[in-house]
């Protein structure tokens, strides 16, 4: 701060000039509107030039680039998707847009779309929306994770299986209190931003089948550790799909639009307005905080807001209407894959860029012509959005196997690259979790191996290398448990259900669960050409303790595991649970070092984040 | 009064120098100083510190223009008092300012507090601010120097607040650049 100090008392020297204009000057709206007027037409005629030129020219430098020490393998198959790309409002500051806007070209407005869906639209959607990922391992310091265990001054705070948010006494399992959080949401995720305290919760109403889903954000002061006091809150229509802080910023994303089944919630089309309420006072939507993404064909929409917590306002918010697929961001992006789909199956994916850091900004499209691909997770590391996703190639008309497919697209200066990694040898090829590094991507992937008597699954390792908008694949022999065969481990490990089985240790080495009891992989991924696994575990974590997962991880090579012990009798009925803290040496012949062991009592299982 | 007849006052060494500059510019300056302290205490103290800065600066210092001069000291004065209190007490908003500055840094290293430093940036703020239009310049002194709230300018210049950040935040951008390209390192 004390740079920025420097600059705050040079201005100072600023010109008495500058100082009257700022005094003086008025604005002639008509004059400036004029100016306007002339910029977007100007902007209109370069987006249709390069709408002509991108299709004509940028088709021609995606012709399978491929790197000299890329290895592919040759196929006749390979087929590489032409990408388009469409900016949005770069560049030019003079001109910037008064919102996001509609960034559809067949609706003016949420009107139009929502009566033009009344009337032919299938009200339903083909499956539910994606959960979103966030992406901060190339971004700022200042991006904050959502946790559901905070320690401050000597308290920890944990959100309690019911939902409510319980004080207890750092180190102890001795319980001092718990937040009054009212008794029809459920605390969902936390944040801790100097003494302030964020919980963001949920309320599900309605019936099983036709949940209604709102969320809510209640901001606390901390100043007194073990008596919060609730400063401000607010509340969100719509399922909670992602939530993460940037320094005192909060942003809070929500669905509504498509029940768990599939199907549009509400029979009245028009009611599809996104909500936000202050103190049960609604805050309206204005119509240039509506953005129209593509061709929506069914109801569904996101609504973003931006929260200042330490101000107590609302910054901005802005509702996403669209077919939306996955949401994914990073502290000063967002972004909104949308299928479009085109016949009984083909469905080509369509990504809208926003810039967020002073509002959502409209930033470009990156579109898929005429094949039938899908975006799976972006990451963005300075201008440039890196995309991983398949392709699906037929041959004769008929479904042949899904290709990788990985994308680079840099926005600002209209530049991209496509490359398609073709999997003849990864048969029934699925991305089950992608991984991102600041300059690689590691795909896992599961494969299917079908034989007359059995069905079996492994997973196997793609690097994927991005310099610039330069991409390499890298493939190995390496092969690993498909996971999924963990009981329950789907819903342990994420906030939002997702697996995580990769678990970084730092220097290039991670953690991954394996099919055996308890099992736990090593694997040394510090070189993409040469990854191996450094230790495979085979039952030697003590017998009779279960796994239950292993995502805290306090530094490069310690991780605690929860474990559950069962009773004498071999039973689950009268379990203890433990947490165990190890240390990882990978040069020893038994890498995990048991460094302490702590017994919690049963839904008082919190570790703490050193 | 005209400036030149409170200033004559000053170099009078009259006492009616200070009331006539307060019946003129008080509530100017009031409100620059209340929107860095946000606190009615501290801006009556700091009131009178500027006034005081005034009568001791003149003679022999003879301003061009007595509102930006007086609205230098005031801003300065303000700013120290900023630093005076503890981190929990400081104006939000002026955290936020200093914080949206911080962008503009092109290359840190260790503190060189020297008059002769900030001058050199002020010079390069100037040169930035003769390359950026009239209505840049405008919102970005309301914005950095008067400290005007976003809701403010945009009232002012009748555009959306989204704009005014829109426009600041890539004023930002090229005053990086442009600093970066005057050598200045802060």
């Amino acid at each position: 701060m004390k740079e920025s100090r420097k600059l705050n008392e040079a201005l100072e020297y600023i010109d008495d000039r500058y100082l009257t204009l700022a005094e003086e000057t008025e604005v002639s709206k008509k004059k400036f509107g004029n100016r306007q007027l002339w910029g977007w037409c100007v902007a209109a005629c370069l987006c249709c030039v390069l709408i002509i030129v991108g299709t004509v020219s940028l088709q021609k430098k995606c012709t399978k680039p491929i790197s000299d020490k890329q290895q592919m393998a040759d196929s006749q198959d390979f087929v590489t998707p032409d990408i388009i790309i469409i900016p949005g409002n770069l560049g030019d500051v003079q001109e910037a847009p008064e919102s996001a806007g509609p960034t559809s070209d067949t609706y003016e407005n949420l009107e139009e779309l929502l009566a033009y869906l009344g009337e032919h639209g299938e009200l339903h959607g083909e499956r539910e929306q994606k959960d979103a990922t966030g992406n901060d391992s190339v971004d700022n310091m200042q991006f904050i994770k959502a946790r559901d265990v905070i320690s401050y001054e000597g308290y920890v705070y944990r959100i309690s299986e019911e939902g409510n948010v319980q004080i207890y006494k750092e180190g102890t399992s001795e319980l001092i209190s718990e937040l009054d959080t009212g008794t029809t949401h459920m605390a969902k995720e936390l944040f801790l931003h100097q003494d302030r305290l964020v919980v963001i919760g949920n309320f599900e109403e309605g019936n099983e089948l036709e949940p209604e889903y709102r969320s809510c954000i209640e901001i606390y002061s901390v100043t007194n550790p073990v008596n919060p006091e609730i400063l401000d809150s607010y509340v969100q229509n719509g399922k909670l799909s992602a939530c993460y802080m940037v320094a005192e910023r909060l942003y809070l994303l929500t669905a509504d639009g498509v029940c768990a089944c599939g199907y549009s919630r509400l029979s009245d089309v028009n009611e599809y307005h996104p909500k936000l309420y202050h103190k049960e006072t609604e805050i309206p939507y204005q119509d240039s905080e509506i953005s129209i993404l593509g061709e929506p064909d069914r109801v569904q929409y996101v609504a973003a807001t931006t929260l200042n917590i330490r101000l107590l306002e609302i910054e901005e918010k802005q509702a996403f209407y669209g077919n939306i697929e996955s949401i994914s961001y990073g502290s000063d992006w967002l972004a909104f894959v949308i299928a479009r789909q085109n016949g009984e199956r083909t469905v080509h994916s369509e990504v809208y860029t926003f810039d967020t850091e002073w509002g959502y900004i409209y930033t470009g499209k990156i579109g898929m012509t005429e094949q039938d691909s899908r975006i799976s997770s972006i990451s963005k590391l300075g201008d440039t959005y890196r995309m991983l996703g398949t392709v699906t190639v037929m041959e004769d008309g008929q479904y042949t196997r899904e290709d990788l497919m990985a994308i680079t697209a840099d926005l600002t200066k209209e530049t991209y690259n496509c490359q398609v990694l073709d999997c003849t040898d990864y048969p029934y090829f699925m991305i089950d979790e992608i991984l991102w590094e600041q300059e690689r991507a590691i795909v896992s992937a599961a494969t299917m191996q079908v034989t007359e008597s059995d069905i079996s699954h492994t997973n196997r390792f793609v690097f994927v290398e991005f310099y610039g908008t330069e991409i390499t694949f890298w493939e190995n022999e390496l092969s690993a448990d498909h996971v999924a065969g963990i009981d329950m481990m789907y819903w342990y490990g994420s906030p939002f259900g997702q697996l995580q089985s990769l678990i970084p240790l730092g220097n290039g080495i991670y953690l991954r669960y394996n099919a055996t009891p308890d099992g736990l992989d090593i694997y040394d991924f510090s070189d993409s050409v040469n990854p191996v696994c450094i230790y495979r575990s085979e039952g030697e974590i003590p017998e009779g303790c279960r796994l239950d997962f292993a995502n805290v991880v306090y530094d490069f090579q310690t991780f605690g595991i929860r474990m559950i012990t069962p009773d004498e009798n071999g039973e689950y009925r009268n379990v203890s649970y433990s947490w165990r803290v190890y240390q990882v040496d990978v040069e020893a012949k038994w890498p995990f070092v048991l460094l302490s062991e702590v017994p919690v009592s049963p839904g008082v299982d919190y570790m703490i984040q050193q | 009064m005209e400036d030149s007849q409170i200033i004559a006052l000053y170099f009078e060494r009259s006492e009616e120098a200070i009331h006539e500059t307060d019946r003129k510019y008080g509530s100017y300056l009031k409100t620059l100083v209340r929107r860095i302290l946000r606190n009615v205490q501290d801006a009556e103290e700091i009131m009178n510190d500027t006034y005081m800065g005034a009568w001791n600066a003149i003679p022999p210092t003879r301003p061009m223009q007595l509102r930006h001069f007086l609205s230098r000291i005031a801003r300065n004065l303000s700013f120290d008092r900023l630093d005076h209190r503890t981190a929990k007490k400081r104006c939000p908003e002026a955290e936020i300012l200093l914080s949206e500055l911080e962008d503009c840094i092109p290359d840190r290293r260790s503190e060189v507090e020297t008059i002769w430093e900030a001058k050199e940036i002020g010079r390069s703020l100037n040169r930035f601010l003769e390359e950026v239009g009239e209505l840049e310049c405008a919102i970005f002194v309301s914005r950095y120097y008067y400290v005007c709230p976003v809701k403010e300018i945009a009232a002012k210049y009748q555009m959306s607040e989204r704009r005014v950040k829109y426009l600041l935040s890539g004023m930002r951008t090229r005053l990086k650049n442009h600093l970066e390209k005057d050598g200045v390192i802060l």
